[in-house]
């Protein structure tokens, strides 16, 4: 009802406004904002925020559509913004895989595809496993996983949070008896038991995070809402490779495209809503600017090369 | 109609009484479980051109079975060696040594289901046209009519009106919505007969109405790259992108 | 409980019977086509008015059952038989009227049962959920493919066939991450595969549309409506038992995934007509055939629910598509959705129980307006849903594609319908097929060997279920094919 209303308003002003000289000033034109995921999750709420500001500022109608790829993950979604024109009128929000592991299989995305506008969110990515397992951090799966048949849970074979899963495997010499690509990973895939391991967002598990084992963090930094978990990287070895989502757009936008979002989206990232929710769920919600995140990336694309030489591809 | 019953004896089919009752209510001569049979209405028959599409359906899934070898991964495949031996372990007939493979890594790969829903699919098919042929020669046996050609216009027919919904999806992206549909709405009826001036109202309001209700106010979304509107101004195209 | 909710249900509710109520335009074609309409609105509106469809349109399906006897919807067509014998009598009030109260009988029955067994099962629910892991699942979604084939007596292999060939369809595409490709032949269209709305809109609404275009119009007879519309209450108060008995079996053949409301009308009809003291009037305007027919097929919409958000299971299509709509209000059917929703659970079907009594309500006041709706010249009709498709289709994924596909899909369910084949296994094979394959891969990291598949307690059930099934299959074809050459 609200957006009809609204809609039905920004009808008027357009018209109004349409006298303006034709000077073609971005946006100039319904903007779309692609979420790769289903709805729900943290990457998914905060690029609402951001299309609620965006519209508010500009007077412009933002929305935010969320293409889920089931077990392709998020390269369908990725896939819709590269075919779309380069207007800035579709943005895309990433996590990390798309660029990087993106380039890496054979559907059309380059290492330039996608130019970043900014990264603005660290996943709380965890290993978890069942409360009544026979271990509770890496070290105790270790040993457990040489005599046991561990199966590991994942959302994808090639993403990023997968291949740190199998490169400390390698590097704690041990190894995962099998695993499955599911599209959702929470609390009763642990619970009915398919599978003992899982690598899954803090927002997925959180209705039973008091009844099951948390065995590491996939981050450069301990989670502060888990404590006594330590990452990965200090547990196993592996480098601190971090699972982030971003913004990006086609490659061949104009910069004052990139610049008018990045304006928008840094000052939602700094809201007291978005502060709120990084308190209460553990995510780290921040703002990178392009170049900051170009680097970033390039930084990424070197330490996934570096796990994809440890499991041995 | 009768008019006094002193006529009975005309009536050969009814010996004791007539099928009337004093009373002018009609009594039926039939069985009354031969009245109504629920089965009739499921009651299924093979028409006319039943046997040509058996015939397509039967070549489609043979096609895919041709191409299964090639377009599932099934050249990929990773299966253990001494096929027979494995199988026999999964069944638990015998014991293997050493490491087995487990059944999960085989399940996971792109070929299994294929091959499973075409052991099922081709059978199927492939009965369905022995079926259907057996149907035909009993037909022709009893010199009962084959021919499917009355089917045939009507499959023909149809084919028509495929034709006006691919070119109105082709147009969509040079007209725009509203005029495209403005357009389609008031052709169909046109050339379905409805050619009144009421009628041509009638589809106008209508296909204004559909315009108006799913593109204006709900916002569904059309093509975003339009011909048409892309030769209005610029204030204008805006306008037009967002509500039409 | 806010105002724009309150409009949603009624414009649902209304909408619906209306929809039902013409003929050539069904529940299924209406949720399709209004479904990618709904993604603008807030989510627990679309919802709302989807659901009002879904639940309503058998009420409106008997209007011109009994009137005109042309079956508004797929599933009133037992009703035609009794009603429209009712009208021919000159009772069409009455048989509007019992056909009102029995739906309604039926839908508030099988949603008060929905309801108990939420509040009795509630707390146990959740460690419920841990039962259903991906293979129990897997073996429930094969379990309904095979009821749903065995469903379909006279035409199992048909069945079977075009089952087959929805399985087919629903495993093209290309998954790079997991290494899947299959039947896409490098052709870039294929590699996301077919979207199951635009195979829905292409068979159900536009090879109706084609039917519709190609045939000729109805002259339907004028159909008049007088007297009060609650005698049949009264009637209905009379005949507990054919009424209780067929809203059990609607309520049971609803939860039973694959099954659906014909299965369920034909078994409620046989019943009654078993136990009935007047069995020669069925077919000629018995009360009882009416009541049996009407309540047992809106018993099924409520409680086609329950496997849909217990298992993530649909029973029929019309249920998948509801299943499109969960989705894309947030909600993902399936065990975890008592964990993670409850409360959603406990306010769908309030808001069944709400759009049965608005329904009913509006039906009782206004029959003669919407009655008035059966007079749409069909192939006018024809041309309308052939325009509404194309909004269905190309929302979804603002392919020009699909929506060719959409039609060439309407072109192939036009070839079946003139054949009388049927085309829910089809559009089951798609849903069941897709769900079977993700399970699959999802759960064969825990199978080592192929007793995993089926030590699980639900699966293991669910398994011998299948056997026994198949087995019964094969001895009355067996049995049927000794008869006939006896014959």
């Amino acid at each position: 009802m609200k957006k009809t209303l609204t809609a039905i308003a920004l009808a008027a002003t357009t018209v109004l406004t349409g006298a303006a000289p034709a000077l073609a000033e971005y946006p100039n034109g319904p903007v779309q904002f692609v979420v790769p995921w289903p709805p729900g999750d943290f990457e998914d709420i905060l690029t609402r925020m951001i299309a609620e500001d965006f519209q508010e500022q500009t007077g412009q109608s933002a929305s935010v559509v969320n293409r889920p790829g089931g077990g392709d993950g998020p390269f369908p979604g990725a896939l819709e913004v590269l075919n779309g024109p380069t207007d800035g009128s579709v943005v895309g929000s990433f996590v990390i895989g798309v660029p990087i592991v993106g380039p890496l299989i054979d559907i059309g995305i380059d290492e330039n595809s996608f130019t970043p506008v900014g990264i603005f969110l660290t996943y709380p990515f965890v290993l978890a496993a069942s409360g009544d397992a026979g271990y509770s951090n890496m070290a105790e799966l270790a040993a457990y996983a040489q005599d046991n048949d561990v199966v590991l849970g994942h959302f994808g074979a090639g993403l990023t949070p997968t291949k740190a899963s199998y490169a400390a495997a390698k590097l704690m010499d041990f190894e995962f008896a099998d695993d499955s690509a599911f599209d959702m990973l929470d609390c009763n895939t642990l619970s009915s038991g398919d599978a003992d391991v899982i690598n899954t967002t803090l927002a997925l598990i959180e209705p039973c995070l008091g009844e099951i084992n948390i065995l590491a963090n996939i981050g450069a930094e301990p989670i502060d809402k888990l404590n006594g978990v330590k990452t990965l990287a200090a547990q196993s070895g592996v480098n601190d490779i971090e699972l982030w989502n971003g913004l990006f757009v086609k490659t061949g936008t104009p910069q004052e495209v990139i610049d008018k979002l990045a304006e928008i989206a840094s000052a939602t990232m700094a809201s007291d809503a978005a502060k709120e929710l990084m308190v209460a769920t553990g995510a780290r919600v921040y703002w990178q600017g392009m170049d900051e995140s170009a680097a970033r990336i390039e930084s990424d694309r070197a330490k996934s090369a570096d796990l994809d030489k440890i499991i041995g591809n | 109609m009768i008019e006094n019953q002193n006529t009975k004896s005309d009536f050969a089919l009814f010996e004791d009484e007539l099928p009337f009752e004093k009373d002018g209510t009609f009594k039926s001569e039939c069985r009354p479980d031969k009245k109504v049979k629920l089965e009739d209405l499921f009651k299924f028959s093979r028409t006319r051109g039943d046997l040509q599409v058996s015939i397509v359906a039967a070549a489609i899934a043979v096609f895919f079975l041709i191409f299964f070898w090639s377009q599932t991964g099934w050249e990929k495949r990773v299966l253990p060696d001494g096929l027979g031996s494995y199988f026999a372990h999964q069944l638990g007939f015998i014991e293997l040594d050493g490491r087995v493979s487990r059944l999960g890594r085989i399940l996971k790969q792109s070929w299994v289901a294929p091959l499973l829903c075409l052991l099922v699919l081709v059978p199927a098919a492939l009965m369905n046209l022995w079926a259907s042929f057996k149907e035909h020669k009993w037909r022709k046996r009893f010199l009962l009519p084959t021919s499917a050609y009355f089917e045939m216009t009507k499959y023909a027919a149809a084919l028509e009106f495929v034709f006006y919904f691919v070119s109105y999806t082709l147009l969509v992206p040079y007209l725009g919505y509203l005029l495209s549909t403005v357009l389609l709405g008031l052709f169909l009826p046109w050339r379905l007969g409805y050619r009144s001036r009421t009628w041509m109202i009638r589809s106008l309001c209508s296909s204004l109405a559909i315009v108006i209700i799913f593109r204006s106010f709900l916002q569904i979304k059309t093509p975003v790259s339009i011909w048409l509107y892309d030769q209005l101004p610029s204030a204008f195209r805006g306008f037009m992108l967002t509500y039409f | 409980m806010t105002f724009p909710v309150i409009i949603a249900i009624l414009i649902g509710s209304v909408g619906g019977v209306i929809i039902g109520a013409v003929p050539g335009i069904g529940p299924a074609i209406a949720i399709a086509i209004l479904l990618p309409a709904t993604v603008f609105l807030d989510d627990l509106i679309s919802l709302v008015l989807l659901l009002g469809v879904y639940g309503s349109s058998m009420y409106g399906g008997a209007i011109p059952a009994i009137l005109i006897n042309t079956p508004g919807t797929p599933v009133n067509a037992l009703t035609t038989y009794d009603g429209y014998a009712m009208t021919r009598r000159g009772e069409a009030s009455r048989a509007l009227s019992l056909a009102y109260s029995s739906s309604f009988l039926g839908g508030v029955f099988s949603i008060l049962a929905a309801l108990i067994a939420l509040f009795v099962f509630g707390p146990y629910l959740r460690d419920l959920g841990a039962l259903f892991g991906q293979r129990d699942i897997m073996t429930a979604a094969i379990l309904g493919a095979v009821l749903l084939i065995a469903a379909h007596r006279q035409t199992m292999g048909i069945a079977a066939m075009l089952f087959g060939f929805g399985f087919l369809i629903a495993m093209i595409g290309r998954q790079s991450t997991r290494g899947i490709d299959r039947f896409t032949f490098d052709i870039e269209y294929l590699y996301s595969g077919f979207n199951l709305i635009v195979v829905i809109v292409g068979i159900f609404a536009l090879s109706q549309a084609l039917n519709l275009m190609v045939g000729k119009d109805d002259d339907p007879p004028q159909a008049r409506i007088t007297g009060g519309l609650f005698t049949g209450f009264r009637e209905l108060f009379g005949k507990k038992t054919v009424a209780l008995c067929s809203a059990t079996y609607g309520t049971v053949m609803g939860i039973i995934p694959g099954v659906g409301e014909f299965v369920a009308q034909f078994f409620s009809y046989s019943t009654a007509r078993a136990l009935s003291k007047e069995p020669t009037r069925f077919g000629h305007g018995s009360a009882e055939g009416l009541i049996a027919s009407e309540t047992s097929n809106n018993a099924v919409p409520a409680a086609a629910m329950i496997p849909l958000l217990a298992l993530g299971v649909p029973g029929e299509a019309l249920t998948a598509m509801m299943m499109v709509v969960f989705f894309d209000a947030g909600i993902k059917p399936g065990p975890d959705v008592f964990e993670n929703n409850p409360d959603f659970l406990f306010s769908l079907f309030m808001a069944l129980l709400i759009i049965n009594v608005l329904v009913l309500a509006t039906l009782l006041v206004s029959s003669k307006y919407i009655a008035k709706m059966i007079y749409i010249p069909n192939r006018f009709l024809g041309a309308f849903i052939m325009i509404l498709s194309f909004v269905g289709v190309y929302s979804i994924r603002n392919s020009l594609t699909d929506c060719i596909f959409a039609i060439i899909f309407g072109y192939i369910g036009y070839v079946l319908r003139r054949l009388d084949w049927p085309l829910v296994p089809i559009v089951l094979g798609l849903v069941l097929g897709s769900i079977i394959l993700e399970k699959l891969t999802a759960g064969a990291g825990q199978i080592k060997s192929a007793i995993d598949l089926i030590n699980r307690p639900v699966s293991g059930t669910l398994f011998v279920v299948i056997l026994f099934v198949i087995g019964f299959i094969i001895l009355t074809s067996v049995r049927n094919r000794r008869r006939d050459y006896q014959n």
